[in-house]
C-alpha cells in the first residue's frame, strides 16, 4: 500500500471529520425535529383541551416519552462526537480499542443503511488498551467502511469484528462482494492508514467473493 | 420525617427552575437559584441537606464555588452536574470533595438516588 | 374544530437523506500544485544562478587581473631588463672607447709637447720616439709630422708619404680649428682597417703651429669587441656619422660595409631604443656618440631571444590560468550547486515542518470546537428532557390535572430549546461543510456574525461587550471561507484571552479602496509592549507562558499572506489591542 504525502493525509482527515460532523448534524437536526413535532403535537392537544374535551393524559404522557427517548439518542450522539472531536485534539494517547471501535460501528451502521445494507458489529466484552493516534485509525476504518460500502451489493451485509489475539487486536471488516485485484489495488491507495501512527498494519484480501479488510494494533 | 432541603444552582434558568418543580412534586423541598452570589446568600441564610450544582457557569467557576460552600458547610454535600465537554472538571471536583457528579441531561430518577445516597451518609455520620 | 391527531408523527421536513456518493473522498485540484511547483523550481533556478555568478565574478576576476597584471609585469620587467643590458654595455662601451681615445690622444700630446719641432722633424729622431712609442702604447703604425702650410716633414712608418701636402684635406683644417682629429676608419698597411690620430702644438718660435699625426691599428677595438660576449641574436660596432661600420660587426657584415640600421640620432648622445634594422626586423638599438671622433658605437639586440623565453613564460602562465579557471569554476558549479540543493531541502523541510504545524493548529481548534459545540447543546437538551420529565410529573403525580397554561408553557419551552438546538447544529453543519478548501464569495459580516457566535458563551459569562460594525453596500470578497474562519477566530481568541472580564471588543469593517476591505478587530485588554510587537508574528514567539505554543499568529500571517492579504497590529500596553486585516476584494494570482 502506498503512503500518502502528509498534506494528502491531512486534507483527508480534514474532510473525513467534516464529512463526520455532517452526519451528526443531520442526525441532530432530525432528532430535534421529530422532538419540534411531539412538541407541536403537545401544544396542540392542550389546546384543543379545555373546548369541552378532557385532556388526555395518557397521551401527553405517552408523548412526553417520545420526546424523552428521542433526546436520549441525541444525548448519545452528542456525546459520540464529543468524544470523536476530543480524539482531534490528542493525536497521541492511550484509548479504548473497544469503545473506539463501538463508536465506529455505529457510524458504519448508519453509513450502510443509507446504502440499503445492513452491518454486524462484534465486539467483546471487556476493553483492549491501546496507544496511538485514535482519530487516525477512526479516519481509517471509517474509510475502509467507506470503501467495502462502494464494492457491497444492494441488501447484502457486512461484518466488523474486533479480537484481541495475544498482543495484537485485530479489527476486521468483511462483506460479499466481487472486485478485481487491479479496481482494489487502485481504491486502496486512496485508503488513508498510516501505519506509523498506529503502529499497526493493514491487511486486504478478496477470496471467494468476500472482501475482507483488517487492522492489526499491537496492545499495549 | 422532614423532607430533604435541596438547592439547585444552574444558569439555565428553564432548567433549574423546572427541576427544583420536579423534585417538589416528588416531596423534597427544593430551590432554585442561577447564580453563585444567589447561592452563597441562600446557603448562608438557610440551611440545606444537600446542594445541586452546575460546574460550568458564569461569574465564577462551579468548583470555586463549591469550595466557598464548603468553607462555610464543611459537611454539607455537593453533587456536580456535568456536560460531555467538562467530565474533567467533574472528576477534579470528586477529588476536591463533591460527593457526586451526574451527566446532562439528567435523568431524574439517577438524580434522587444520588441525592439519597449522599444525604444518607450525611445522616449515618450524625452523632 | 379539534383535529383527530394521527397516531404517529406526521411530516419529517427537514430529515435530510445522505446518499453514499456525497460520502466520497474529495480529490484535490492538482493543478494548482503543479503550478506552484513550477514558480518554486524556476526560484531555485534563480538563485543557483545568482549563486554560480556571483561566486564565479568574485573568485575568477581577481585571477583574471592578477594574470593579467603579472602578464604585463613580467614582459615589461623582461623588456627592461633587456634595454637595461644594452644601456649598460652602450655607456660601459662609451667610456672604454671614450679612455681609449684619449690615451692614444694622450700619448701623441705627451710626445708633442716633450719634443721640440725640430727633434719631431728629425727623422732619425722621430724614428727612435716612435718605437718608444710602439713599445709603450701599442697600436701606432706610423707617425708624422705635419707643418702649417700642410707639409709632411718627417714621417715614420710604412707608407710612403714624403712630401705630401694635406692643406686642402677636411682634417687638416679640422685639427686646424680643434687641435685634435680623429679619422674615419680606413683599410690600410696590410688591408687592415687603421684610423688616424692628429694632434696640433703651437710653435713658439714661428708662431704658428705643427701637427703630430699617428696611425693606429683597430686590434684594441676589435679585442674589445670580441671581449663583449655577446649572444647570437646581438651585435655591437662602430659606426661614422655617414653609418658606415668602423670595426667588423660579430655576426654579420665587415669592415667599411654599410650599418645594417641607420644612423641613431645625436641628439641625446647616448640612448637606447627600439626600432627596426633597414629589413623591418625589430631591434633594440642602444648607441653612444664617442666624443672628439667620428665613431657611434653601436649594440643591436634582437628581441627574439628573449621573446623565447618570453613565450614559454606566456603559454606557462596561460596554461596555469585556464586550469586555474577551470578548477574554479567546477568547484563553484558543485559547490552552489549543493548549497541550493541543501537550501531547497531546508526549506521543504520547513515547509513541511509548518505546513504540519498548521494542520495540527487546525485540527486542534477544529476539535476544540466541535467539543464547544457538544457542550453548548447539553443545557438546552437537558432543558427538553427536564421540561418534558415535568409535564410526566405533572400529570402523573400532581393530585389535580394540571393547569392548560402551565402545560403550555412547557410546551413552548421545549420548542424554544429546540431551535436553540437548531442554530448550534446548524453552526455545526456549516463548519463540517466548509472543510474543502475552495475560492467562493464570502460576506465577510455574515463570517464574523458566526465565528463570534463561537464566543457567544464566553462573552456572557465574563461581561465582555463585543460590538460588531459592518457598513450598507459592503462586497463579497472572492476568498477561502474556512481559511478566513480560521483567521478570525484566531485573532477573536487572542483579544478575548488579552480583555479583563468587563471590558470591550469592537470589530469595525471598512471599504478601505476599490480593492480592499478592511476590518479592524481592537480590544481595550493588556496590551503588546513595543518590544514583543515586533516578533508577535514569529512563529514560537508567545506571552502566554505554558499557555500559548506560540503559533497561532504566525500561521494567522501566513494564511492572511496567501488569501493576498495583509495583516498588521497597534497596541499599547494596558490601553489595547487593534489588528487590522486587509483583504482583496478581487483574488489577483
Amino acid at each position: 500500500m502506498s503512503e500518502l504525502s502528509p498534506q494528502r493525509r491531512h486534507e483527508l482527515e480534514l474532510a473525513f471529520f467534516g464529512r463526520i460532523g455532517a452526519h451528526v448534524s443531520h442526525e441532530m437536526r432530525n432528532v430535534l425535529s421529530i422532538v419540534g413535532e411531539y412538541a407541536g403535537l403537545l401544544a396542540d392537544l392542550v389546546a384543543a383541551a379545555g373546548n369541552g374535551r378532557p385532556l388526555d393524559c395518557e397521551k401527553l404522557a405517552q408523548l412526553s416519552g417520545n420526546i424523552a427517548a428521542q433526546v436520549r439518542k441525541g444525548t448519545e450522539t452528542m456525546g459520540r462526537f464529543s468524544r470523536f472531536a476530543h480524539a482531534a485534539d490528542q493525536r497521541n494517547a492511550s484509548f479504548d480499542l473497544t469503545s473506539l471501535v463501538a463508536d465506529v460501528a455505529v457510524l458504519a451502521q448508519r453509513h450502510l443503511a443509507r446504502a440499503g445494507c445492513t452491518l454486524e458489529a462484534r465486539l467483546p466484552d471487556g476493553a483492549i488498551p491501546v496507544t496511538g493516534d485514535p482519530f487516525g485509525l477512526q479516519h481509517a476504518v471509517f474509510s475502509a467502511v467507506e470503501l467495502l460500502v462502494e464494492f457491497l451489493k444492494k441488501g447484502e451485509s457486512a461484518t466488523i469484528k474486533l479480537d484481541a489475539e495475544g498482543s495484537t487486536a485485530v479489527i476486521t471488516i468483511q462483506g460479499r462482494a466481487t472486485v478485481t485485484t487491479s479496481e482494489l489495488s487502485a481504491r486502496i491507495s486512496r485508503l488513508s492508514p498510516e501505519s506509523k501512527q498506529w503502529k499497526g498494519r493493514v491487511d486486504t484480501s478478496c477470496t471467494e467473493g468476500l472482501l475482507s479488510l483488517a487492522f492489526e494494533i499491537p496492545i499495549q | 420525617m422532614k423532607p430533604l432541603r435541596i438547592l439547585i444552582v444552574d444558569d439555565e434558568e428553564d432548567l433549574a427552575f423546572t427541576m427544583a418543580e420536579r423534585l417538589t412534586l416528588r416531596g423534597y423541598r427544593a430551590e432554585a437559584v442561577t447564580c453563585a452570589t444567589d447561592a452563597l446568600q441562600r446557603v448562608g441564610e438557610d440551611e440545606f441537606d444537600v446542594v445541586v450544582l452546575d460546574v460550568k457557569m458564569p461569574g465564577i467557576d462551579g468548583l470555586h464555588l463549591m469550595a466557598e460552600i464548603k468553607q462555610q458547610h464543611p459537611d454539607l454535600p455537593v453533587i456536580l452536574l456535568t456536560g460531555h465537554g467538562s467530565t474533567a472538571d467533574a472528576e477534579r471536583g470528586m477529588r476536591e470533595g463533591a460527593a457526586e457528579y451526574l451527566m446532562k441531561p439528567i435523568d431524574i430518577e439517577k438524580l434522587i438516588e444520588k441525592i439519597e445516597n449522599s444525604t444518607a451518609l450525611k445522616k449515618d455520620e450524625k452523632p | 374544530m379539534p383535529r383527530e391527531p394521527a397516531p404517529k408523527p406526521r411530516v419529517f421536513a427537514e430529515r435530510e437523506k445522505m446518499s453514499p456518493a456525497s460520502l466520497k473522498i474529495p480529490i484535490v485540484p492538482s493543478g494548482r500544485e503543479k503550478e506552484a511547483r513550477g514558480k518554486l523550481y524556476a526560484r531555485y533556478r534563480q538563485l543557483w544562478l545568482y549563486s554560480v555568478c556571483f561566486t564565479a565574478f568574485v573568485s575568477l576576476t581577481p585571477l583574471v587581473i592578477m594574470t593579467f597584471v603579472n602578464f604585463y609585469q613580467y614582459k615589461k620587467a623582461l623588456t627592461e631588463e633587456m634595454t637595461h643590458q644594452v644601456s649598460r654595455m652602450t655607456s660601459i662601451s662609451r667610456r672604454f672607447m671614450d679612455d681609449f681615445l684619449r690615451e692614444q690622444r694622450a700619448a701623441l700630446t705627451f710626445v708633442v709637447k716633450h719634443q721640440s719641432y725640430e727633434e719631431l722633424c728629425d727623422q732619425q729622431k722621430l724614428g727612435r720616439t716612435f718605437l718608444d712609442m710602439k713599445e709603450s702604447f701599442g697600436g701606432f703604425v706610423d707617425v708624422g709630422v705635419i707643418d702649417s702650410d700642410g707639409n709632411q716633414r718627417s714621417y715614420v712608418g710604412p707608407y710612403d708619404l714624403q712630401g705630401k701636402n694635406y692643406r686642402d684635406q677636411e682634417w687638416f683644417n679640422e685639427v686646424g680649428i680643434r687641435g685634435v682629429h680623429v679619422s674615419d676608419v680606413f683599410m690600410g698597411h696590410r688591408n687592415l682597417p687603421h684610423f688616424v690620430i692628429a694632434v696640433r702644438q703651437h710653435e713658439p718660435l714661428s708662431g704658428s703651429f705643427y701637427i703630430l699625426r699617428a696611425t693606429i691599428d683597430t686590434k684594441v677595438l676589435d679585442s674589445y669587441f670580441d671581449s663583449l660576449d655577446l649572444t647570437s641574436s646581438s651585435d655591437a660596432f662602430l659606426i661614422n656619422q655617414e653609418g658606415v661600420l668602423q670595426t667588423r660587426p660579430i655576426h654579420h657584415g665587415n669592415v667599411l660595409d654599410p650599418c645594417p640600421v641607420s644612423t641613431p640620432p645625436s641628439s641625446p648622445p647616448t640612448d637606447v631604443l627600439e626600432t627596426t634594422t633597414h629589413e623591418g626586423t625589430p631591434i633594440i638599438l642602444g648607441y653612444a656618440y664617442v666624443e672628439q671622433s667620428p665613431f657611434i658605437f653601436v649594440v643591436l639586440k634582437r628581441p627574439e631571444d628573449v621573446m623565447k623565453n618570453w613565450l614559454l613564460l606566456q603559454s606557462d602562465i596561460l596554461w596555469l590560468l585556464v586550469t586555474s579557471v577551470v578548477l574554479i569554476v567546477v568547484v563553484v558549479l558543485w559547490s552552489s550547486t549543493s548549497l541550493v540543493n541543501r537550501i531547497r531541502e531546508a526549506d521543504r523541510h520547513r515547509d513541511k515542518t509548518l505546513h504540519s504545524i498548521a494542520y495540527t493548529n487546525k485540527m486542534a481548534s477544529i476539535g476544540r470546537m466541535a467539543a464547544g459545540v457538544a457542550h453548548e447543546i447539553n443545557n438546552p437538551l437537558a432543558i427538553i428532557n427536564e421540561n418534558t420529565g415535568l409535564m410526566k410529573d405533572l400529570l402523573s403525580l400532581d393530585d389535580e390535572p394540571p393547569k392548560k397554561e402551565r402545560l403550555l408553557h412547557i410546551a413552548d419551552t421545549v420548542l424554544k430549546s429546540v431551535n436553540r438546538c437548531g442554530n448550534i447544529t446548524h453552526r455545526l453543519l456549516g463548519f463540517a461543510k466548509r472543510m474543502d478548501p475552495a475560492i467562493e464569495p464570502v460576506a465577510l459580516g455574515p463570517l464574523l456574525e458566526e465565528v463570534l457566535s463561537l464566543h457567544g458563551k464566553q462573552a456572557d459569562y465574563r461581561r465582555v461587550a463585543v460590538n460588531l460594525d459592518v457598513p450598507e453596500g459592503l462586497p463579497t470578497i472572492e476568498s477561502d471561507l474556512g481559511q478566513l474562519q480560521q483567521v478570525f477566530l484566531n485573532i477573536l481568541s487572542n483579544a478575548f484571552a488579552a480583555v479583563d472580564d468587563g471590558g470591550r471588543i469592537d470589530i469595525a469593517l471598512s471599504r478601505e479602496d476599490e480593492n480592499t476591505i478592511a476590518v479592524a478587530i481592537s480590544d481595550d485588554g493588556i496590551g503588546i509592549s513595543e518590544r514583543d510587537i515586533e516578533s508577535i508574528f514569529e512563529p514560537f514567539f508567545s506571552t502566554k507562558g505554558d499557555y500559548g505554543t506560540g503559533l497561532g499568529l504566525s500561521i494567522t500571517y501566513g494564511i492572511v499572506q496567501n488569501l493576498g492579504g495583509q495583516i498588521d497590529v497597534q497596541s499599547k500596553v494596558a490601553e489595547g489591542t487593534t489588528f487590522t486585516v486587509r483583504l482583496p476584494v478581487k483574488r489577483r494570482n
